[in-house]
């Protein structure tokens, strides 16, 4: 199945025929998930059973024995309280995914980076910046956050193209510390992703990017939308337009309650890269699907309206 | 007093309660207001003004959304003790508040009913809803007396037979739509789980007949599937068109309760349930139980199984005596 996907990867193919053949063939080799699809028997890539990405808090979900598992991924943990786990046997179909799309979307991605992002092992994100630019300098830590002076100070002493990866979050922090506009080299791209909503406050997008047109004017600015449950990402060139997906890989926005299929809504993720584990992805997430098949995020799926005096999952998960 | 506080109840039992009720179904929302009302009876208020005479003068009633009748035995009693009433309505679901105003207003009892946010000056204030509402009642309200109720959960516990009981944890989740704090979060039992599930999916059946369940919030989906989903891979879910019962392990607990949902967790003994529920301890409210020698600590409320939905009036509400507890 490994060779249909990286074929599929490298030369495209028939998504509905290969996205179902994966699912049987992960129904066979992914016993969790071949319990958790129970009767169903899809005959189309929208009705494959998706995975609630919060399930791999509690599953494995993986196509092989997890004791054999070299990489492991960590979603956040912020909403539940511990963090899902992604076990994968390797990384080859991830990094043939992450670079063979970013390519096609960004053209050659420098490969000296100024990072704004978590560089540590358990970090998909990370991981990706990493293999997209293996000559990275971190500027974050999850411990400390940004180094804001060490980050202005490598953005300013650039001579050549680089990637400057950040989350929103980190972004803010960065101009917070001002600093006078530096114009990198010709070629860089700096790649925005996360959420626009933290704890501490929340971020106008739009606010954000006018702000980064002034401190690095000229760079190019970019959008990524991509999760540890998917080994796919989507790109938004430049930041603020939709974000557009790989081949490989389909959105279907339904109902958040009855999972039918509908223009806008809750956001699940069909992606033959996720070989290792489960294709099919329901996320937490809102947003448009375009007849082209791309994507506008419309942030996190609203709360539950209150139901009395009971607890909300966020509250009562978060213990 | 209490003559009048009866007839408004009379007058409000008599609407179409289906309007007022946040979305159950007709037979639902019937079911729960008459349920309510006839627990408020002259000897119930006679017996709760009996136990303090101090009064407060002026009360007001910050209404929560959710639980539609969650209102009214507060206005009836805060009435009866000769206070004036003004409701502050959930803006987003006001009209059983309006109603209930409208009806004890219109035998000569002193309340009135808005969504207005200024909550004025009372002398006592009984309010609900979550950590957030709270703490602005008591914010706005600096010089009141407060007798404020947040979120809390419950759960139900069995240990004999699961046939006995089966029909009455039903009732506790159809009644509401499994909302509200009192509401059944869980099943935990010491007795074989696939039996009382299947039971109790019989039960689930014949109440989603009796009193069908109206509509849900959309944004419940992915925990409803994530549930399911956990119980289809690890256990065993048994699911109908419009509830379901997983069984999951006692570490897959969450205490919010979904719409017709009742998760069944076995326990090997009572006694780890304080284990289980230790997390959420002080939320805990109601427990519901064919056994009421082996409760979680920190449980409220011990109640026969269906009757989570329906407590009695007067009560000690979350531990508290209810006049008391707005008087300084």
């Amino acid at each position: 199945m490994r060779a249909q996907i990286v074929a599929f990867l490298r030369a495209g193919g028939d998504f509905e025929q290969t996205a179902l053949q994966l699912y049987r063939w992960q129904r066979a080799h992914n016993t969790e998930y071949d319990r958790f699809c129970g009767a169903a028997q899809p005959t189309r890539w929208e009705d494959i059973p998706a995975v609630p990405a919060s399930l791999f808090r509690d599953l494995f979900l993986t196509c092989f024995d997890p004791a054999a598992a070299s990489v492991c991924f960590e979603t956040s943990g912020t909403t539940a309280g511990r963090p899902g786990r992604v076990r994968l046997l390797d990384t080859e179909v991830y990094d043939l995914s992450a670079r063979l799309h970013a390519e096609r979307c960004l053209g050659l991605v420098p490969p000296r980076a100024i990072s704004l992002v978590p560089t540590d092992d358990h970090s998909s994100l990370g991981h990706m910046c990493r293999h997209l630019s293996p000559e990275t300098r971190p500027f974050f830590s999850s411990e400390t956050g940004v180094d804001a002076p060490g980050a202005w100070a490598a953005l300013r002493a650039a001579t050549a193209p680089v990637f400057v990866p950040t989350t929103a979050l980190a972004l803010v922090d960065l101009l917070a510390h001002g600093h006078d506009p530096v114009a990198l080299p010709e070629g860089s791209i700096l790649m925005l992703t996360g959420g626009f909503k933290g704890r501490r406050r929340a971020v106008d997008p739009e606010d954000l990017l006018q702000r980064l047109s002034r401190h690095l004017p000229g760079c190019r600015i970019v959008g990524e939308y991509g999760m540890s449950e998917l080994s796919s990402q989507l790109w938004a060139v430049p930041a603020g337009e939709r974000f557009v997906p790989p081949p490989w890989l389909r959105v279907l926005a339904v109902d958040p309650w009855t999972g039918t299929g509908q223009t806008s809504g809750q956001l699940r993720f069909f992606d033959l890269a996720n070989h290792q584990t489960v294709l099919a992805i329901e996320t937490g997430d809102q947003g448009t699907v375009h007849p082209d098949g791309s994507v506008t995020l419309e942030g996190r799926l609203p709360g539950a309206r209150p139901r009395g005096c009971s607890l909300s999952v966020e509250e009562a998960r978060a213990r | 007093m209490l003559d009048r506080v009866l007839d408004g109840l009379a007058r409000l039992r008599a609407r179409d309660p289906g309007p007022l009720s946040q979305g159950l179904s007709p037979a639902n929302a019937r079911a729960c207001l008459d349920a309510t009302l006839d627990g408020i009876t002259a000897e119930g208020l006679a017996a709760e003004l009996g136990t303090t005479t101090a009064r407060p003068g002026r009360v007001t009633l910050v209404a929560a959304a959710g639980v539609f009748t969650s209102p009214i035995e507060w206005a009836a009693l805060v009435l009866a003790a000769g206070c004036s009433l003004r409701i502050k309505a959930p803006s987003g679901a006001p009209a059983l508040c309006m109603a209930l105003a409208e009806d004890l207003a219109a035998v000569g009892l002193p309340v009135q009913a808005d969504t207005d946010r200024d909550l004025g000056q009372p002398e006592a204030v009984v309010g609900f809803g979550g950590d957030a509402s709270i703490a602005a009642i008591q914010a706005r309200t600096p010089g009141a007396h407060h007798s404020l109720y947040g979120h809390r959960f419950s759960i139900a516990l069995v240990t004999g037979d699961p046939l006995a009981a089966a029909a009455g944890l039903a009732r506790d989740a159809a009644l509401y739509d499994t909302r509200g704090c009192m509401a059944p979060t869980a099943v935990f039992t010491t007795q074989e789980v696939d039996r009382l599930a299947e039971a109790l999916a019989e039960a689930m059946a014949s109440e989603e007949v009796a009193l069908p369940r109206g509509e849900v919030d959309g944004v419940l989906g992915p925990e409803w599937r994530r549930r399911t989903g956990l119980a289809r891979v690890r256990g065993r879910c048994l699911e109908g068109e419009a509830w379901a019962v997983p069984i999951l392990d006692p570490a897959d607990f969450v205490p919010v309760a979904l719409p017709r949902m009742l998760p069944v967790h076995r326990l090997d003994h009572p006694g780890e349930l304080d284990r289980i529920l230790a997390p959420w301890r002080h939320q805990l409210s109601t427990t519901g139980t064919d056994d009421v020698d082996a409760v979680p600590a920190g449980t409220l409320r011990t109640c026969r199984l269906g009757q989570m939905q329906t407590p009695p009036f007067p009560r000690r509400h979350d531990g508290r005596a209810m006049l008391a507890s707005i008087l300084r």
